[in-house]
């Protein structure tokens, strides 16, 4: 029997195993003042914040995590080896920077339990680990396994700044306070497929 | 004493499954349906795949179900089972025995309709107390409570396929904002299929006090009698239909991107005709939390500790993993009241309720 149930937390709940988030009602459906209640694994899976803009992505499925669309801003990603796959496309007129990207392990949400080191992040960089392909790929690229050893990195570009105050403006805003490095194909028009693996890492048993 | 007492003590559980068999057969013949309940019971749990005691079973606990009040009660019958898991949590350790009185419990968590047409309140979503008992509430009680409905709106509607922010903020003006995703199938609004949420634990307990008559006790079950009914009758399973993961057609977990619920009874029930004793929502038990409570806790109707700080929630909801939604995993929530706090750890659309049934007619149970 661990340490902590000797303790005046004994008549609260803690678990060696999982952790309680409590998502606010500004971030979930759950009415004024409300919480939406979640309890993960973190040995298992990490709670995670997408923010992206893409200035042109192609249809419903532009972006797929590991072939599948995310379930929404906030999913679970297993630890482990991924991939992240998005189709875009970029206008003559309008070669800026495509795309910019950043998922973080989210921990604000975490209640009571002990709660692992947290720290996984993945943003856009110009570090030749996002790559793109100019033409269409084969079947399959949106997953594993996919060699895409010849496949070119996008590189640091900045994006055409949007005009006056719009959704665009939130969006890439939002991104570039992630830290995330907005990138693309100098002089590119048309059609990119983009792909970058990724992995989260094992957990590390981490206390406070 | 009686000849059948033995049936009711905690090495019941030792015994071979033909000779609770054979148990049964006889007090069925004699017209005791409980303790032949009881009996199958225990015949089940040592053999849960033999096809005989499957029926026998299911015909006995078919004939003690009950509707009162418009609510579906399935009967549990009395006997010993084993709760908790050595390997899970150190609060669900150690694993022990407990010896139950036979009780009934709702088939689903109680719906916001049900809640409403047995307080007396005016028909979701206006869900208001009548005159005299709004007049005893303070300001802050009632927005509170609306504030609770704006939740239960986005939730607890059949067809609702995904709540939305602007729904909630929206209240009952229509058209200001947009509407949350319906199912198209869904016909007519009706709030007596899902659960009712952001349920605070007095909730419960006010709704059995209204139930309740001199004969008929309804309250919230202790977390044995949540443990037991969650079991279905299996012994040492993970969950209620046994230890493989949870699926979508029996429970309705892992889908905290959806923020919706799914309707109960579209789920497969567990052994004793209940739905969604697992995921769906966390369920109010009457006890107090004390993660030391298996280690000293008594055999028979065991009812956790007298003072806490939380009240113990079981069954997990649709938004967790897998772990938490078994049978035995233990939660712990503030029993904070839109009656008395403007907010509270109940404002949650994670959170619902169902009730036990105890019939003093047949034996003698002294309200908690």
């Amino acid at each position: 029997m661990s340490d902590d149930l000797n303790g005046p937390d004994r008549f609260t709940k803690r678990s060696s195993r999982y952790v309680l988030e409590e998502h606010s009602h500004c971030e979930v459906p759950a009415g004024c003042g409300g919480v939406v209640l979640r309890w993960i694994e973190p040995a298992a899976q990490v709670p995670v914040r997408i923010h992206v803009f893409a200035r042109r992505p192609v249809g419903a499925r532009w972006v797929t995590l590991d072939g599948a669309v995310p379930e929404s801003v906030r999913p679970l990603v297993a630890r482990g080896a991924h991939v992240l796959a998005m189709a875009l496309a970029v206008d003559a007129d309008n070669a800026g920077g495509v795309l910019s990207f950043a998922m973080y392990e989210v921990t604000e949400t975490r209640r009571g339990s002990k709660s692992p080191d947290g720290g996984f992040a993945l943003r856009t960089a110009d570090d030749g680990t996002w790559r793109a392909s100019r033409v269409e790929p084969p079947e399959g690229w949106r997953s594993e396994p996919f060699d895409d050893g010849d496949w070119e990195p996008l590189v640091a570009l900045p994006m055409t700044e949007p005009e006056g105050r719009s959704s665009d403006r939130w969006r890439i805003d939002d991104v570039r306070r992630q830290g995330a490095v907005e990138l693309g194909l100098p002089g590119h028009a048309g059609r990119l497929w983009v792909r970058r693996r990724f992995e989260v890492p094992a957990f590390d048993g981490g206390a406070r | 004493m009686s000849d059948w007492d033995w049936l009711l003590e905690p090495e019941a559980l030792d015994l071979p499954w033909r000779v609770l068999m054979e148990a049964g057969i006889t007090l069925e013949a004699t017209g005791d349906l409980r303790l032949a309940a009881s009996a199958y019971d225990l015949a089940y749990g040592a053999a849960p795949d033999e096809r005989r005691v499957i029926e026998c079973r299911h015909r006995v606990l078919q004939r003690l179900a009950v509707v009162e009040h418009g609510l579906r009660f399935c009967y549990v019958p009395a006997g010993p089972f084993t709760m908790g898991n050595d390997e899970g949590d150190d609060d669900e350790r150690p694993a022990h025995r407990v010896v139950l009185d036979g009780f009934w419990i709702t088939d689903i968590p109680i719906t916001w309709a049900s809640y409403c047409r047995l307080l007396g309140w005016s028909d979701a979503p206006d869900a208001t107390p009548p005159e005299e008992e709004l007049k005893t509430l303070s300001r802050d009680a009632q927005f509170s409570l609306y504030e609770g409905h704006k939740i239960r709106m986005q939730y607890c509607e059949t067809g609702t396929l995904a709540a939305s922010d602007w729904h909630a903020h929206a209240g009952t003006m229509p058209g200001l904002f947009s509407e949350p995703e319906r199912d198209p199938e869904a016909g007519e609004n009706n709030w007596n299929e899902k659960p009712m949420v952001a349920v605070c634990w007095d909730d419960g307990e006010a709704l059995g006090e209204r139930l309740s008559t001199p004969d008929v006790h309804v309250w919230l079950p202790s977390e044995a009698e949540w443990e037991k009914a969650a079991r279905g009758g299996l012994r040492g399973a993970l969950y209620p239909w046994g230890d493989a993961l949870p699926t979508s057609d029996r429970c309705d977990n892992r889908r905290f991107g959806e923020a919706s619920m799914l309707v109960p009874r579209a789920l497969t029930p567990n052994g004793y005709g209940l739905h969604g004793m697992v995921g769906g929502v966390w369920e109010w038990t009457h006890d107090w939390y004390d993660a030391r409570a298996y280690e000293h806790a008594t055999v028979r109707n065991p009812e956790g500790p007298p003072t806490g700080t939380q009240k113990v929630l079981r069954g997990g909801s649709w938004a967790d993993v897998d772990g938490v939604c078994t049978v035995s995993f233990r939660m712990g929530r503030a029993p904070t009241s839109w009656r008395t706090q403007t907010w509270g750890e109940h404002q949650t659309p994670n959170v619902g309720f169902r009730l036990v049934r105890h019939d003093t007619r047949a034996h003698g149970v002294e309200r908690p």
